[in-house]
């Protein structure tokens, strides 16, 4: 056994332990406050067999998906405009830097008058979580290249379209790679924002709010566990994706340089 | 000068074109008043929201659970931090547990804040609290663990204390981490409690707008969401003038 798997072992033990103390404490003294794991699991289990948890979950995703596709392709949009274009970015930056300080919740109420209560406003709040991270990244990645790599692409005769595609894109790629993964975390915050803050809606969020109105903890842990752990698949699922595919080149690069250093 | 006019001038530019545009939406009546009023109505708005009070009361509820959730959450993410960057064996006992617990999107505290701590107070500062703690804990720890190991031998040879070593050398060089990270935080501050007290609350900016809606009241929703904006503008600014002013050796590049 590795030095690695060993230190994996002992980070493991204190999660362990505290499983182990849930249970034995509630085992003794369960209370409406603290009630043990296993019904938590049993609740889960509960709403998976009654249909409802699958419910839950499509109309969740389906936002998600939703509010992603529009935050994430605006956002890589305006970032490469901004980040190619000089002017644009003098006009438009500091304005962005600006408003990505209003807090997104604080758009709520207004989105909730102007969308209405519906999924429209959620969808609305998710695409302005995920537009900013995406967007702020996107520009860093193109104002990096390097202008002689342009003007190698000059010298080569390519044309502006083929110069993005060919030096511009690819040179950017790692920062994208940040922006996308950091758009696919906030987006799935601003996803549970959206759904506690306008009511009853049948998104996995109504597991949490369930519980909070009937005094059921159980429902509460079981959905925070939920909201956690699909928030992680998500983030490692894009940086598996990303690792594995476009990026290779540039992981062994770095790890190279970083024996090298 | 040119330079200057560049900068402040161009993007004050697009927000006077918005402004005009706001302006000329509502003076042709493209959208009806229960959807936009225009800008001077909200102006007033604020006006008369500063003169009988109102304005100071919600802020100042608003602001003193900001300062209290941020203050705990702040000096818990700062200790712990400290304690993970500093001792190896600490990080790896319990830094995967911390990973765990900050996979849960924040908001979704919230509601078990609300069954435990009640409605009131309580629940909202500790839920402002937990928003504030991460980002704190991760950037402390980095930036403690960052300390190069040649200046704390430096510090050896020049026979300082452990408590000198500390104060000399580890938190200057991790100034800068622990500042980042509490900037990161107070936006994250002021998101929380906004949004505790559009969930429920008697009081605060989050409450007048959430009011102001349930009356149809437009002007007092736009006026409510920029105030809440303006907050947040400032006290990003204020952080930013902060870390330049305890910081001079670090210019941000903006």
């Amino acid at each position: 056994m590795n030095a690695k798997s060993i230190s994996a072992l002992e980070g493991m033990v204190a999660p362990v332990l505290l499983v182990a103390v849930w249970v034995g404490w509630t085992s003794r003294h369960e209370s409406l406050l603290c009630p043990s794991p296993a019904k938590s699991v049993a609740a889960t289990v509960g709403l998976w067999r009654s249909h409802a948890l699958q419910g839950y979950l499509a109309t969740s995703l389906r936002r998600y998906a939703l509010g992603l596709a529009v935050g994430t392709s605006l956002g890589f949009g305006a970032g490469s405009l901004l980040g190619s274009s000089r002017i644009l970015e003098r006009f438009f930056l500091p304005n962005l830097h600006m408003f990505r300080q209003v807090p997104l919740v604080g758009w709520i109420p207004l989105l909730i008058i102007w969308c209405g209560q519906g999924d429209l406003s959620r969808v609305v709040l998710i695409a302005m979580g995920s537009f900013f991270p995406i967007l702020v990244n996107t520009h860093a990645g193109f104002r990096q290249v390097p202008e002689s790599y342009l003007e190698l692409g000059e010298v080569f005769g390519l044309s502006g379209w083929e110069k993005f595609r060919r030096i511009s894109l690819p040179a950017a790629l790692p920062w994208i790679r940040t922006g996308t993964i950091l758009s696919l975390t906030f987006g799935w915050t601003m996803l549970v924002a959206s759904e506690l803050l306008t009511q009853a809606n049948g998104g996995l969020s109504d597991i949490l709010d369930v519980g909070r109105e009937r005094f059921r903890m159980e429902l509460v842990n079981a959905g925070i566990v939920i909201l956690g752990l699909l928030g992680f698949v998500f983030n490692l699922a894009a940086t598996r994706i990303w690792s594995v595919g476009s990026l290779r080149w540039r992981s062994r690069n770095f790890h190279q340089s970083n024996e090298a250093g | 000068m040119k330079r200057f006019a560049w900068i402040i001038l161009a993007p004050l530019s697009v927000q006077l074109l918005v402004l005009l545009a706001w302006f000329l939406l509502c003076r042709y009546e493209v959208f009806p008043p229960t959807l936009l009023v225009p800008p001077a109505l909200v102006w007033r708005t604020i006006v008369d929201l500063w003169n009988s009070g109102d304005l100071q009361t919600h802020m100042g509820w608003s602001l003193r659970r900001v300062a209290l959730g941020y203050g705990i959450g702040v000096s818990a993410g700062v200790a712990v931090g400290a304690a993970l960057g500093s001792s190896r064996r600490l990080e790896t006992w319990f830094g995967p547990t911390l990973d765990l617990f900050k996979q849960v999107p924040v908001f979704a505290w919230a509601p078990m804040m609300i069954v435990l701590l009640g409605i009131e107070e309580a629940s909202k500062v500790a839920f402002i609290a937990v928003a504030c703690f991460y980002p704190v804990l991760l950037n402390t720890s980095q930036g403690v663990k960052g300390v190069q190991a040649k200046l704390l031998e430096v510090g050896e040879v020049f026979g300082l204390s452990p408590r000198h070593s500390f104060l000399r050398i580890v938190v200057p060089s991790a100034l800068p981490a622990v500042l980042a990270g509490m900037r990161q935080s107070i936006a994250l501050a002021w998101m929380a409690v906004v949004s505790a007290e559009l969930m429920g609350a008697d009081s605060g900016i989050g409450f007048f707008m959430t009011y102001s809606r349930q009356l149809f009241q437009m002007d007092g929703v736009i006026a409510g969401f920029l105030l809440v904006g303006a907050v947040g503008i400032a006290t990003n600014a204020l952080f930013g003038g902060l870390q330049n002013w305890l910081l001079p050796w670090i210019r941000e590049v903006a």
